[in-house]
């Protein structure tokens, strides 16, 4: 379809506020009469809090209040109740809080802080999750499973919550095939390495009202957990967020903000400001988990996959509230994008002693297309057939069912498009992979696909304003949170679509705050133009309606019969009688002087109808909105004598329906390639055998630098139109995350002829890989 | 034990007591209110603190206040006292930022640099801004947004 301001370019509407440093982040608040707050923080992994010595630190000068997990000893939670504010009982990881000093500057509260004395019962400790599934000895957390509560915690064990998907008879499927490939693979845990640390203000109003500023993706689920936790109405909590410095699903769990609360509800009227230090983000905020899991497939001699049993743990660390969810996003992907009759797949959310997991950008699917993407190449090798063979028998097309039973349409996408983009783009299949011996380099190509749809509940909701200005331009207000992927300005697009008037006429009002703007489930799951984009389309539908109330009594025709176009209002085939948004924005003056109508808001919402949950034994069930697939590539070149590897082109083809804003839309694409690749070739968190991070500074735990990145990207969109999307949009922000590690992975075996089966595959790995084939 | 310190900020002299432990992105952000430089990483490895300590460029979070007794500070308010730079807008056109925050610190680098030598190459880009960390962007519209200005200057 032809659109007047979708697909077109339009630069940010941030840009200049950002570009000057105007842009407000949390950090830059100072509010009248602050304290500064200080977390006292776990020095062992895992025991009981036998005694805690704060005399010392009360004297402290300027210190104004310490409080302590067992002032408070509440486990809060949506899905299971497993997440303390502060420790009170026993901490569970290193550098979990245990309560917290407010002072009146942060030196004096970090002085406080390190005269707090702790003793402890130490504990053993787990930190990989193939042992905490498997441990019945050492119980990090009991929890027993309660009717009301969504995770399904199994008795005496780690276990805080499993889904299963069933489809047909695996061992019958084993049976039948020509060839059985079992694989097992590891990913390290990660963090997230938002430029910006995580933070809070809170401050308690001798109403008892809260209020709480934050770095945060997601202002109403901050609001909803502060009412729960602290008994308050919904309408006495108010959180307000500035510009999110970076999120990538880190800053949407709830884990400071209770904190700091509780620690300004100590000192009501004063605002108490908590700001993590580089290193409190590694051991304070959330992680990707670690990851373990196995692959048995059973394949036909002409590459038609029967069969495939997958079973996985993920780390979820010292609580599970957050991270359980996240199984719960990969198991519907737990064959990846491939129609397979028979399935069998188990994954787990394990405690560890771990900072908690929550969500990273992919939610679950890097980590099963790690292994689904590597097993298909790996199937393709055996059986001597061309990977984009194996997988264009196997992949999902309009017609296949997938694993949890939803028949894809042609509106969900064309992935063996995106395959064959790739491909192309890779100059498939020539030249793969060779050895340059003379020049001590190897170089080598590979692929993967991807699918990812939304992880969210079934009632995931959204809500946009829009008002009309005595000027004919517009305010539109939203909930969902502006955290660098360029959401207000794709949003504005839309607003400026659906009303027919220029975009530089609308004004998204940056930053959020619950007292005053609508309704926003979190920022998360790619689903912010998907579904916000259709709550707007919903809000400028009344007010055109609204316009058109009042333009049949100007016209004194019927209401059908008056047109709104392009910013005009006129009676059907009377363009030249036109008023515009200006002249009823307001409401609009007769001749004779008298008003009529009145100023015009509109308000729209946005629900996924028709999901539901999974079944508990099967996992079958519509519960997945829209799916993004797509397919993802690399060429490298490896040094042969340091396992260097230089990423020469990273490819994306991605099926995202209608793209909103190609610029911004490429910068996510090629955003999340780098971030993968990051991840892929560098990037573990590295646990002492006492469960203390050892690389808790960006000094240790590397990113990639400007030198590290591909030297080129290329991004491709097919754009088949989306059904329930606004214009025909879905998403995608995520997804170039998902599979970039194992085309990496599968260029390595191309060039080397070296599998690799874990993740990150650092140039030390790679080295002694050469080393031990000897390869050189 | 504080001490004076004068130093002139974006043009403008400024007389402010410091502790001799005090770094200067705090100074410069709580106590003299400029908001550009951030705090990334509190050692100097994210450049998200970037500021200019007579033209070069410095880590303020690991700098002393006191260091700069006497010395010029440059931060992002400073460039842009006369309008938007052609760096910024540059910045701007080739959409070489997404969340904002390492912004400031990469605009000061980059600015070092043409300041430095005017037409560098994509490789001498690469390496001067090779010490400010973005987790957003994938760095190529970065460079693309610096090689840009070094070709139309």
């Amino acid at each position: 379809m032809e659109y007047k301001f979708i697909g077109k370019e339009f630069k940010r509407v941030d840009a200049l506020s950002k570009l000057t440093g105007r842009a407000r982040f949390l950090a830059d608040i100072i509010l009248p009469h602050m304290y500064y707050g200080i977390f006292l923080r776990a020095s062992i992994a895992h025991g009981e809090i036998l005694d805690i010595e704060t005399e010392d630190a009360k004297n402290v000068e300027g210190v104004k209040a310490i409080v302590l997990g067992r002032d408070f000893p509440h486990n809060y939670g949506h899905l299971i109740k497993d997440r303390p504010i502060f420790a009170f009982d026993k901490v569970r990881y290193y550098g979990e809080a245990i309560g917290g000093v407010i002072a009146k500057t942060e030196e004096a509260a970090r002085v406080a802080a390190d005269k707090v004395k702790v003793s402890y019962k130490p504990l053993p400790i787990i930190t990989h999750p193939k042992e905490s599934l498997n441990n019945k000895e050492v119980i990090i957390r009991e929890v027993s499973p309660t009717p009301d509560m969504v995770y399904r915690p199994v008795k005496g064990t780690n276990i805080f919550h499993y889904d299963v998907v069933k489809r047909g008879d695996v061992e019958k499927g084993f049976e039948e095939a020509d060839i059985i490939v079992e694989s097992e693979f590891n990913i390290a845990p990660i963090n997230h390495v938002q430029i910006e640390p995580h933070g809070a203000i809170a401050l308690w109003d001798e109403d008892g009202s809260l209020t709480v500023w934050s770095s945060t993706q997601a202002p109403f689920t901050v609001r909803y957990f502060l009412s729960d936790i602290f008994e308050l109405p919904l309408n006495k909590v108010r959180v307000i967020a500035y510009y999110v410095g970076g999120g990538f699903g880190g800053k949407s769990d709830v884990g400071i903000e209770p904190m700091v609360a509780l620690l300004a509800k100590s000192v009501p009227g004063h605002p108490v400001k908590v700001i993590l230090s580089r290193e409190e983000v590694f051991h304070g905020s959330f992680l990707r988990g670690n990851f373990w899991g196995r692959v048995k497939t059973g394949v036909k001699k002409d590459g038609k996959i029967v069969s495939e049993k997958v079973e996985f743990a993920m780390g979820g660390g010292g609580s599970g509230e957050f991270g359980g969810t996240v199984v719960d996003g990969a198991f519907k992907s737990a064959v990846g994008p491939y129609e397979i009759e028979n399935v069998h797949a188990v994954g787990y959310g394990v405690y560890t002693n771990l900072p908690p997991t929550g969500a990273f950008r992919g939610y679950g699917h890097p980590e099963t297309h790690w292994m689904i993407e590597r097993q298909r190449d790996i199937i393709a090798r055996k059986l001597g057939i061309d990977p984009v063979v194996l997988r264009k028998k196997n992949i999902l097309k309009p017609g296949s069912i997938n694993i949890i039973g939803q028949k894809i349409e042609e509106h969900n996408g064309n992935l063996e498009k995106c395959l064959d983009l790739v491909v192309e783009e890779l100059d498939w299949p020539n030249n793969i992979g060779h050895i340059d011996k003379k020049n001590k380099k190897a170089y080598g190509k590979g692929f993967a696909l991807l699918q990812k749809s939304p992880v969210m509940p079934t009632n995931a909701a959204s809500s946009a304003i829009l008002k009309l200005n005595d000027d004919g331009t517009v305010n539109l207000t939203v909930g969902t949170q502006e955290i660098g992927q360029g959401i207000d300005t794709a949003l504005t697009q839309i607003a400026a679509e659906a009303l027919g008037i220029s975009p530089e006429k609308i004004k998204l009002v940056p930053y959020r705050d619950t007292d005053l703007y609508p309704y926003e489930w979190q920022t998360v799951a790619s689903r912010g133009v998907w579904s916000v984009g259709n709550a707007i389309i919903m809000a400028a539908d009344e007010v055109k309606h609204k316009m058109r109330k009042v333009a049949k009594e100007i016209f004194s025709v019927d209401e059908e019969d008056i047109v709104v176009e392009d910013g005009l209002v006129f009676p059907q085939g009377e363009k030249e009688k036109a008023i515009t948004y200006k002249d009823l924005a307001i409401g609009y003056t007769l001749p004779e002087g008298s008003g009529i109508g009145g100023p015009i808001v509109g308000a729209g919402y946005f629900i996924p109808e028709g999901l539901v949950y999974p079944d508990p034994e099967t996992g079958q069930g519509n519960s997945a909105a829209e799916w993004t697939f797509g397919a993802q590539g690399v060429e490298i070149e490896v040094d042969l004598i340091t396992g260097k590897v230089k990423i020469l082109k990273a490819v994306t083809a991605i099926d995202a329906g209608t793209i909103i804003n190609p610029e911004n839309a490429r910068g996510q694409v090629v955003g999340a390639m780098a971030m993968a690749l990051s991840i892929a070739q560098r990037e573990a968190i590295v646990i002492s055998k006492e469960g203390k991070i050892r690389n808790d500074s960006l000094t240790d735990y590397k990113i990639s630098t400007i030198r590290d990145v591909p030297s080129e990207y290329k991004v491709f969109f097919v754009e088949t139109e989306e059904e329930t999307g606004p214009f025909g949009a879905r998403s995608l922000a995520e997804h170039g995350m998902v599979a970039m590690a194992p085309a990496l992975a599968n260029a390595l075996y191309n060039a080397l002829g070296v599998e690799f089966f874990k993740l990150p595959i650092t140039f030390e790995d790679i080295a002694l890989a050469i080393d031990e084939k000897k390869i050189v | 034990m504080k001490k004076e310190i004068n130093f002139v900020l974006n043009g403008n002299s400024v007389s402010i007591e410091v502790e001799p432990n005090e770094k200067l992105l705090d100074v410069l952000r709580d106590k003299v209110g400029v908001k550009s430089p951030k705090y990334g990483c509190g050692r100097g490895e994210c450049g998200s603190c970037t500021v200019l300590l007579n033209g070069k460029s410095i880590r303020s979070c690991i700098t002393l206040a006191i260091e700069v007794d006497g010395q010029e500070i440059t931060t992002l308010e400073g460039l842009q006292k006369d309008g938007i730079t052609p760096l910024q807008k540059s910045f701007i056109e080739h959409n070489a930022f997404q969340c904002g925050f390492c912004a400031p610190g990469m605009t000061m680098t980059a600015t070092e640099l043409l300041n430095k030598d005017p037409h560098p190459d994509e490789e001498e880009i690469r390496e001067a801004i090779a010490g400010n960390l973005c987790r957003c962007t994938g760095y190529d519209t970065i460079v693309k947004a610096i090689l840009d200005v070094a070709e139309k200057k």
